[in-house]
């Protein structure tokens, strides 16, 4: 898995799959689970593959409700926010832009994140919480084989994530489509 | 997509059975977050979470899942689950968990596992940073 910062919105020349504009709530979020499982899956990943990739964006537009947004839900605010999901079908990948209009943020490091799964303690006022976080961002980073943000011009950020179709040439030991989701190597 | 469907048996003997059906996400969770603190509140701290028809759970609900074992364990308990669907176990085993929850083939043996005194697997602890 690679991962930049990049300084401006990534370009791309293919027309887009899906172009959708969907309210920042977690309601919608099994609606857009679906539909990226259904245009991986339609892009030619198997079953097993597509669903690890709508995990994947799943995980990311929580994080953009819950972190960039919030977590209000979407009738309480006004203007309502949005999430823009773009799903793109090239030759060799498929790349997902989760693009939202919050304030902008960067990727923690892995070797950070890597360590919050299960091990953290509540903060200070999440006593009574018995939630852990910050698992999202490592599916995300173990199933992608691409994660890339860039701010928006007009303000937000664009989370652009990339899965390749076949194992991808400067990645070592890259999974294929088909298999099955499995940690990485030390 | 199944909603998310938590159902608490009555209590039979020192472990808890509650069935987990349908998706755990960022909007359902809080129903299992909800289910798991009163089942602290209530003192029980030994619980077989039966996951056979468990369709999807995210890391808000896995996050779930780990809070609760923690806690329970502080309290000498366990939360252990049993009937995982392999794309679950998938998720689970992604993450690391499958080297810090217990996990078994059946609710029985999940429920007989509580009367042994055998190796339990890693704590979940600050120190642990095993990912």
């Amino acid at each position: 898995m690679t991962e930049s910062h990049s300084p401006g919105p990534a370009v791309s020349t293919s027309p887009p799959l899906i172009l959708l504009r969907i309210p920042g709530d977690h309601f919608y979020q099994g609606a857009i689970r679906r539909l990226v499982a259904d245009a991986a899956h339609r892009a030619g990943f198997p079953s097993d593959a597509a669903a690890a990739i709508a995990m994947a964006v799943d995980e990311a537009c929580a994080n953009v409700v819950e972190h960039g947004y919030g977590g209000v839900p979407q009738p309480l605010r006004s203007p309502p926010p949005a999430i823009e999901l773009q799903v793109e079908d090239h030759a060799d990948r498929l790349v997902v832009s989760i693009c939202d209009s919050a304030s902008p943020y960067r990727l923690p490091a892995a070797h950070a994140e890597l360590q919050l799964p299960g091990l953290s303690r509540p903060a200070p006022g999440e006593a009574e919480s018995i939630r852990e976080r910050g698992m999202g961002l490592l599916i995300i980073r173990r199933v992608m084989d691409e994660v890339q943000l860039a701010p928006l011009p007009a303000g937000g950020n664009c989370l652009r994530l990339t899965k390749y179709k076949a194992p991808a040439p400067a990645l070592a030991g890259a999974r294929p489509p088909g298999a099955a989701v499995q940690p990485e190597t030390p | 997509m199944k909603d998310c469907t938590i159902d608490v048996e009555p209590k039979g003997g020192a472990a808890r059975v509650v069935r987990l059906a349908g998706t755990v996400d960022a909007y359902t969770f809080p129903r299992l977050e909800f289910a798991l603190q009163e089942l602290l509140r209530g003192g029980d701290t030994q619980v077989v979470l039966v996951c056979q028809g468990l369709e999807y759970i995210s890391s808000a609900g896995l996050g779930t899942l780990i809070g609760f074992a923690r806690r329970a364990r502080e309290k000498r308990g366990d939360l252990r689950l049993a009937q995982i669907p392999p794309r679950i176990f998938q998720i689970i085993d992604l993450l690391g968990f499958s080297q810090v929850l217990e996990i078994y083939d059946s609710p029985d043996l999940a429920l007989a596992s509580f009367g042994a005194t055998g190796p339990r697997p890693a704590e979940i602890s600050p120190d642990d940073r095993k990912p």
